[in-house]
């Protein structure tokens, strides 16, 4: 399983970085025949000239001249970012509300419930966004999120992803709200290698057990960071549906949150 | 061969066992030698099947009927007592394996080996029908193929022509699908005389020359029925033979040549065949079987090929002999034991002492006769011709086998073909499957072996194979499929055209959807792209074209899986009069695009996954050599993905010799990590390849093309980020 997720950030970030080569003039374009280039390179990632041979999917890191500094940079730079309906796929819906109200923190309480907190002061900005795929042809309702959080630094960033993973082994079974509980979670961080394009990757795996629901489904977290941001999608299966089937999708809309990041605030390593 | 058992005699009437070729449940077939030295097969019937009365009198039967055969291209009958408490019939040897063997391993073989084939056989019929007597059972089981020609065997139903005496237990004798319709309809044993040996004969050419049955397959029912009613599929069948063989294949059997007239018809049968006969590889499977039969060192020089030298020819039997990748039991085992053609154990990987050659297996699993038949095709053809120039070369330092199994497109079919390939210990790698399914039906039963399966057409999303981790197994030598709307992509950005106008067609699921996303992000020319919406349900592309030239498209592509859907799309964009550059993806360039879009396909862009060899300097030479090997005429194009296939041969080649100099003792594992390692990238005819090619943002796009229709046809304009900057 984390390899699967593992290698399908992978493709995903690639096939992204790959399209993104194709905006770009071929070396040598433009100045053999005197014409002027034709593309114009609008991102950092898509204005790779001539794309390194051993160029991999992580071609981006983030560009400390480029980081927000203030709350409201940091909040403009994580709207643009976080997943919608568009980053999920074409089933997929917008909830309302859809997106969470500012400076809100859960944290995970003694209990293993999720109760409101207030932001640390790590914290520039975080948002979730929350989408559905609606109930229709006997096939319940999936209900999925997004988080970007942009920390001040990359080690807070670090700090969070330590806490996440924490929160799995303290809690393996937790309240999420009134009717609706995980249970049996599991938490795995993948081993590191060249061909990464992320600086971390956290998966958990569980039941996701709904009042609404006669059976358990699953439920799966995946969590990503890049510098100091990090990107969290989420997924509570719903009658008719696999976990196989749908967290294509998962990869995916955390692939296009990292790619956002990439092209607003990116710079060529 | 394995040696003698404890419990085997050493002698039998005269004759000295020297071995068992193979064993089934009637009995034990031995390698003997004759008093007078010459090298039988000989069949041992055990005593409680002596005792069935049918079994006996066809036995009988046969040892009577071989009395009366005499001619040179049948295996002669040297002695038999079908009267004994054991029984047994001793033939003459002949290590050559069957032709429907020859043909499942080689495919279709040439013309001028069928014509010599041909012209013997017919003349082994006519011996035997001036002797009086029918075959009855003419099919490419019952002939063997020698270095100097062929042999028929098998004279168990042969009959006096015109008796009388069919009883309710063979009330249809012979092979449906190789036999007569007049023997088909149970008419009557009158009417089964020479002329229906003459038809089979036909129906054997046909498959020789074609590789497949002309009455097709399936059911015994359905065989029977297009064999008296419908006429026999001879497509692909050399112009110059097609009258003789349609001849043969007449219904009404007065109206079919006699046996002297197709004997004559297709050239000299006296004397062995030309040294060079039988085409390339089969010489060496020959002698193969020859070498492993013999106890080496070989003493008897007639299985070396005339043709090579002779210390030629024993290293290559030296070699070869301690190989042995191919069924053990060859095709004359198989009949004496009643088994059917080449389904015998594999034989034991290379690496013995003093055995600096081997063979090793590559499966090809594959839809020959399914949905994907074409593609499955093509495959066969480019990975046949590899195999065969590979093992033409003299310094080659193994023999490739190639085990064909046709898995009609579905998945069950391929995860049984890769069980079946898995007995086989000197199995290296699978290719061929055509659809995501079959080749994750085969790399899922492959997986637990880490035998390498390589996909040329499938794509296959990365984790969906079981047990990935740590290792790979599974390859695609193909771009991945979310890529396809670079080439057309690409070319809109070459000439500064930046107002992309994207139909995306529902129907195509997340497929459309992503690439859609894709081209918004990263826009063509870094202009705009409007993404304009059809239903899953609709026919109806007119509003969305309407809608789509309404923001005066510099460019207009078609994301979507369907050939008949972008061909609707091409039509109302004719209709409503857009002339710009219009193109899609590789799912949609099928030939029901050009049939339902007409003269609205003209001029449309795609990008591929697969490339024409004609466009490519470095493939010319293969290109020339698959038109020879598969008789297409020079302006015949050669089929999409022929040339991939035969560079997926070539790096696995290049795997293997690693893995052999690993000594490994399964080479399959071997050879996936040395895909994954040493051998992650491939310079092919074709263009270069990457193993991982999916996991780099540089070689995610390699070997991509682009195409064009141009007067009705796809024309392939090369790799595309040359091909883009054409006008």
């Amino acid at each position: 399983m984390r390899d699967t997720y593992g290698r399908a950030l992978r493709t995903g970030a690639v096939v992204a970085a790959g399209m993104a080569l194709l905006a770009a003039c071929s070396p040598g374009d433009g100045g053999g025949d005197g014409k002027p280039p034709r593309s114009t390179p609008s991102t950092s990632a898509s204005g790779t000239p001539t794309p390194s041979p051993t160029a991999s999917g992580r071609v981006v890191t983030l560009d400390p001249k480029k980081a927000p500094r203030t709350a409201a940079e940091a909040k403009r730079l994580a709207l643009a970012v976080v997943a919608g309906p568009d980053a999920w796929g074409p089933e997929y819906v917008e909830r309302s509300p859809f997106l969470s109200a500012p400076g809100s923190w859960p944290v995970l309480d003694e209990q293993c419930t999720w109760e409101a907190g207030s932001l640390p002061g790590s914290v520039l900005y975080s948002v979730t966004s929350y989408s559905e795929i609606p109930a229709a042809g006997g096939k319940g309702v999936v209900r999925v999120a997004a988080t970007v959080t942009i920390h001040r630094t990359g080690s807070d960033a670090g700090w969070e992803m330590a806490e996440t993973l924490e929160e799995a082994l303290r809690c393996t079974d937790q309240r999420l709200s009134e009717g609706e509980r995980i249970s049996g979670l599991t938490s795995v961080s993948p081993p590191y290698d060249e061909h990464s394009t992320t600086d971390d990757l956290i998966v958990e795996r569980g039941s996701y057990l709904n009042d609404a629901f006669e059976k358990p489904q699953f439920y799966t977290w995946f969590q990503t960071r890049i510098g100091q941001v990090s990107f969290a999608t989420v997924i509570k299966g719903a009658p008719g549906y696999t976990e196989a089937n749908i967290t294509d999708a998962q990869v995916r809309a955390n692939v296009i949150m990292q790619d956002r990041v990439k092209k607003q605030w990116g710079a060529q390593s | 061969m394995q040696p003698l058992k404890k419990a085997d005699p050493s002698s039998i009437a005269g004759y000295r066992l020297l071995g068992r070729l193979g064993a089934g449940g009637m009995g034990v077939v031995y390698l003997a030698r004759s008093a007078g030295g010459a090298l039988a097969a000989l069949k041992l019937i055990r005593a409680e099947h002596a005792t069935d009365p049918g079994f006996r009198e066809r036995f009988r039967r046969e040892a009577r009927a071989a009395e009366r055969i005499t001619g040179r291209w049948v295996v002669r009958v040297l002695g038999a007592d079908p009267e004994a408490r054991e029984p047994w019939l001793a033939t003459e040897y002949v290590p050559g394996p069957s032709l429907a063997e020859a043909v499942a391993l080689h495919g279709a073989l040439p013309e001028p080996t069928v014509r010599a084939l041909g012209a013997r056989l017919a003349d082994a019929l006519a011996d035997m029908h001036t002797a009086g007597l029918v075959h009855r059972d003419v099919k490419p089981g019952n002939v063997l193929l020698a270095l100097d020609g062929p042999r028929l065997i098998d004279f168990g139903i042969a009959r006096t022509a015109g008796a009388t005496a069919l009883t309710a237990t063979d009330a249809m004798i012979g092979t449906p699908g190789f036999l007569a319709p007049e023997q088909a309809r149970v008419a009557g044993a009158g009417e089964v005389g020479p002329a229906s040996d003459v038809f089979s004969l036909g129906c054997v050419l046909a498959y020789a020359l074609t590789g497949r049955r002309p009455f097709g397959t399936g059911g015994v029912a359905s065989v029977v029925y297009r064999t008296v009613h419908e006429e026999p599929d001879l497509d692909g069948l050399p112009g110059p033979l097609l009258p003789l063989v349609e001849a043969c294949l007449a219904k009404d059997a007065a109206d079919r040549p006699g046996t002297v007239e197709v004997r004559d018809a297709l050239g000299p049968h006296e004397g062995p065949a030309a040294g060079d006969w039988l085409p390339t590889g089969l010489p060496a499977l020959i002698a193969q079987r020859s070498s492993r039969v013999l106890d080496l060192p070989v003493a008897d020089p007639t299985v070396l090929n005339p043709g090579e030298t002779q210390g030629t020819s024993r290293r290559r039997l030296l070699v070869l002999g301690a190989a042995g990748a191919v069924a053990g039991t060859g095709g004359l085992t198989a009949w004496l034991l009643g088994r059917d053609q080449g389904t015998g154990p594999g034989g034991g990987t290379g690496g013995g002492t003093g055995a600096p050659k081997a063979a090793y297996t590559l499966g090809v699993l594959t839809d020959l006769s399914g949905p994907g038949k074409a593609d499955g095709r093509a495959q066969e053809r480019g990975l046949r011709l590899a195999a065969e120039t590979f093992n033409a070369r003299a310094d080659r330092p193994f023999d490739l086998i190639l085990k064909v199994t046709d898995d009609g497109g579905a998945p069950e079919r391929a995860a049984a073909g890769a069980r079946t390939l898995l007995r086989d210990p000197a199995l290296v790698a699978v290719l061929g499957p055509t659809t995501t399914e079959t080749a994750v039906g085969a790399a899922n039963a492959l997986v637990d072996a880490r035998v390498p399966v390589l996909g040329v057409v499938p794509s296959v999303a990365d984790g969906v194979i079981r047990g990935q981790t740590p290792a790979r197994t599974y390859f695609e030598v193909r771009p991945y499929p979310d890529v396809m709307s670079a080439p057309f992509g690409r070319y809109l950005t070459e000439h500064g055209l930046g107002r992309t106008a994207v139909i995306e067609d529902r129907a195509a699921g997340t497929y459309s959807w992503l690439a859609a996303r894709n081209l918004k992000d990263s826009p063509p020319a870094g202009g705009t792209v409007t993404v304009h919406r059809v239903a899953a349900d609709s026919e109806d592309f007119g509003p969305a074209v309407r809608a789509a030239l309404a923001t005066s498209p510099t460019g207009v592509m078609y994301l979507g899986k369907s050939p008949r859907r972008a061909a609707l799309c091409a039509k109302a964009l004719l209709r409503q009069g857009y002339e710009g550059p219009r193109g899609s993806v590789e799912p949609a360039l099928q030939p029901e695009f050009l049939t339902v879009a007409g003269a609205a396909a003209e001029g449309w862009y795609f990008g591929a996954g697969y490339t024409d060899p004609d466009t490519v300097p470095a493939a010319k030479e293969f290109a020339a050599a698959y038109r020879r090997r598969w008789r297409l005429a020079v302006t015949d194009p050669v089929d999409r993905f022929a040339v991939e296939s035969y560079d997926a041969v070539y790096w696995t080649v290049q795997a293997l010799r690693t893995a052999v100099e690993r000594n490994a003792k399964y080479p399959g594992a071997a050879m996936s990590y040395a895909f994954m390692e040493e051998h992650k990238t491939y310079q092919g005819v074709a263009r270069s390849y990457h193993s991982r090619a999916s996991q780099n943002s540089t070689t995610v796009l390699q070997g991509l093309t682009l195409w064009r229709i141009t007067s009705g046809k796809p024309r392939c304009l090369g790799p595309y980020t040359e091909a883009a900057k054409r006008d």
